[in-house]
């Protein structure tokens, strides 16, 4: 439940970042400091050609659908949706510490956005690793 | 099969996240805007008390088109280049060269925005040889090149080049900051309407309460000045 809850935060905010580089929303809310809109102006806020803004939106999006799905009644006795929960949030921890190492060696502004949606990823992360061992040492069924 | 009530409970309060926050940013995003009649949203809009001589900003247009649309824009605004180059292009091939269009572009970089006033400055220079809407395009349309470089005035020099600008003479306007005033004066009075994010926009010294699309401001012309009455010869100006 609490992975549902911040994915859904993480994806919110990942949208919020999107909607503001394509130009749908006019000035970030950032406490007036720019550093926001600097680190989202950056060549770095682009990754393959496509906004990180939008890894992020497809990211917590995935997070959001398999956290539900565990949730399920037939399949909340499973393993399977924790392991792949931690799985996908072991990738986005590890491109969120890639995105935070820019931020602070290379840009030398820090996104407000992009740290809440850090430490989004790496709660779910650690929740997501904490359900798949409870699994591992529950008894056979 | 029947949902148990902690389930419901946690389903209801996960899709009440997602409506706030969705609404949050939305709300945010100023394109709900659109709903609202073009004559209705005039109407509410309170009269800006604009009166700036020395804030001319950029014409664009017939000095007797009888609407007029004032843009406070920042080049290193995503929303701003979104509009520049999504729909200003219409506006300037559709509805300027009809006569009851004139478009007034004000600099207003904002603050923490740190490579902003050079690319204003080199398009004030550009206006000083008549070429500041061919500038703007190009400074909007490369703006992903410039925005973040530690010197602007690298990209703006290629810029001018390539807009055809005499060099030597772009060179020094920028070298003694000639166009410098004429972007504060916009800036200031950006800061008198109480401007304070980009891009904002006035129509004939009305506030419009977000962002604007063609479609919008075709509405707005077609409301404000019907077509068929009288069209002046479209004229283009710059600032002095």
């Amino acid at each position: 439940m609490a992975i549902a809850v911040l994915a859904l935060l993480g994806l919110l905010a990942s949208l919020y970042l999107l909607l503001y580089k394509l130009g749908v929303v006019g000035t970030l809310a950032c406490g007036g400091s720019g550093a926001c809109e600097r680190v989202q102006l950056s060549p770095y806020a682009w990754f393959l050609g496509v906004p990180v803004a939008a890894y992020g939106v497809a990211g917590f999006g995935a997070l959001l659908v398999v956290a539900l799905l565990g949730l399920g009644e037939k399949r909340v006795d499973r393993a399977w949706p924790s392991a792949l929960l931690a799985v996908f949030a072991a990738v986005g921890v590890c491109f969120a510490a890639y995105l935070t190492y820019l931020e602070v060696a290379v840009i030398h502004d820090i996104c407000r956005w992009c740290a809440l949606c850090a430490l989004l990823i790496t709660a779910i992360l650690v929740l997501a690793v904490l359900g798949s061992r409870s699994f591992s040492r529950a008894p056979a069924r | 099969m029947a949902v148990p009530r902690p389930m419901k409970l946690f389903y209801f309060g996960l899709g009440l996240i997602a409506v706030l926050g969705a609404f949050l940013i939305f709300g945010q995003s100023r394109l709900l805007q659109r709903s609202r009649s073009v004559t209705e949203t005039l109407a509410s809009a309170p009269q800006a008390p604009m009166g700036n001589v020395a804030a001319t900003g950029h014409v664009l247009g017939s000095d007797s088109a009888p609407v007029e649309i004032v843009e406070f824009a920042d080049f290193e605004c995503p929303a701003c280049a979104r509009f520049a180059i999504l729909e200003w292009p219409y506006v300037q091939e559709r509805l300027i060269p009809t006569g009851r269009l004139r478009w007034r572009f004000m600099d207003f970089p904002l603050q923490g925005h740190t490579n902003s006033p050079a690319a204003h400055l080199a398009a004030g220079c550009a206006a000083e040889q008549g070429k500041f809407f061919e500038m703007m395009d190009l400074v909007y349309n490369r703006q992903n090149e410039w925005a973040t470089e530690k010197r602007p005035e690298r990209y703006m020099r290629d810029y001018a080049r390539q807009v055809g600008l005499d060099l030597s003479a772009y060179d020094r306007c920028v070298e003694t900051k000639h166009a410098q005033p004429g972007v504060d004066a916009d800036y200031a009075e950006g800061e008198h309407l109480g401007v304070n994010e980009t891009p904002t926009f006035f129509v004939n010294g009305r506030e419009w309460p977000g962002l604007l699309v063609y479609d919008q401001i075709k509405a707005i012309v077609d409301s404000l000045a019907p077509e068929g009455g009288k069209r002046p010869a479209a004229t283009r100006a710059r600032r002095p």
